[in-house]
């Protein structure tokens, strides 16, 4: 495994990355600035147009996060692995909200974006660590995570996802009083 | 007794990880019991799904906070980040919707929060840039 390698998942990665945070910004500007019409494109009803153009800030404020990873992925890989937390627990959210909870289909769309983009930036930097690891003995990704303890990291966040989605579900699931929902 | 720099990163710190705490008292909510809290608030609302979207992002963006309480020197501009856009946009955006736009006063709440923890971050940031920099002078 070479320098060449190493460099070649690094420009991929920002690659990827940069095409994703384009459409993340494209979905925001869209659900801030052009609310009805976003929503009319996704489908999906809504009267109350705040809720739409608060969500369409919390997801500018998301991509502006990305954007270092982009810029420096040696120094903020952490950012990187988090991004890719935030969009497999985005893709979840959406596709369980719509699959199981009946919700309008149009959140597909963006679980669809999230999930493409969240997985190969998972690849892309899963084969990084291994060739880094290869090369250098260690990943360099400045987070102490050694090669031999990813599983226990991965673990970790599959635990957290697995219990934010079992939270998120058993609000949903009709045990509560009926006003509640 | 002015400060050092250790103490304004600790109380950086503090002030993030309180800010955090502070939005997953709404975040559990509005996931979990959505009409229940819109109604406390007084602000109607149809599609639940909007609340427990906006209340999932709300935990995402908090997520994204804790590198910065990790380690500052390295995740500065994370630390940045949360002023600006984040924080400053929560300030304004509900600001705006409530004094210009007419929606229910109960929204400035999340104004309020937001301006608080951006000041104070602002502050402690700003207290150690200007340290460094001295330091780097002398």
């Amino acid at each position: 495994m070479s320098n060449h390698t190493i460099n070649f998942y690094f420009r991929t990665h920002r690659i990827v990355g940069t095409l994703g945070a384009i459409a993340n910004f494209f979905l925001a500007l869209s659900l801030l600035f052009a609310t009805s019409k976003t929503l009319a494109i996704l489908k999906v009803d809504l009267d109350q147009l705040i809720w739409a153009k608060f969500s369409g800030g919390l997801i500018f404020i998301i991509t502006c996060y990305y954007v270092p990873e982009l810029l420096d992925l040696k120094k903020y890989r952490l950012n990187a692995w988090l991004s890719v937390f935030i969009r497999g627990s985005s893709a979840l959210f959406y596709s369980l909200s719509v699959l199981f909870f009946l919700q309008q289909p149009g959140f597909l769309i963006i679980a669809m974006l999230d999930l493409c983009i969240g997985a190969a930036s998972f690849i892309l930097l899963y084969k990084l660590d291994d060739a880094e690891t290869i090369t250098y003995g260690n990943p360099l990704n400045g987070l102490e995570l050694k090669h031999h303890n990813r599983r226990v990291y991965f673990f970790a966040a599959a635990s957290a996802l697995a219990l934010l989605l079992l939270v998120y579900a058993y609000s949903v699931i009709p045990v509560y009083p009926k006003y509640i929902w | 007794m002015a400060k050092t720099l250790e103490q304004y990163t600790q109380c950086h710190s503090k002030v993030v990880t309180i800010g955090i705490i502070a939005n997953l008292i709404f975040i559990a909510p509005l996931i979990l019991f959505p009409a229940c809290f819109l109604q406390f608030l007084g602000v109607h609302l149809d599609g639940l799904i909007w609340a427990r979207v906006s209340g999932f992002l709300l935990l995402l963006v908090s997520i994204l906070y804790i590198p910065a309480v990790i380690n500052l020197d390295r995740y500065r501009v994370n630390a940045w980040l949360a002023i600006f856009p984040s924080r400053t946009f929560g300030t304004v955006f509900f600001a705006v919707q409530v004094f210009i736009f007419d929606q229910p006063g109960s929204f400035l709440i999340g104004s309020l929060v937001d301006i608080t923890f951006a000041s104070l971050s602002l502050y402690y940031l700003v207290r150690i840039t200007v340290l460094e920099l001295n330091g780097a002078r002398t």
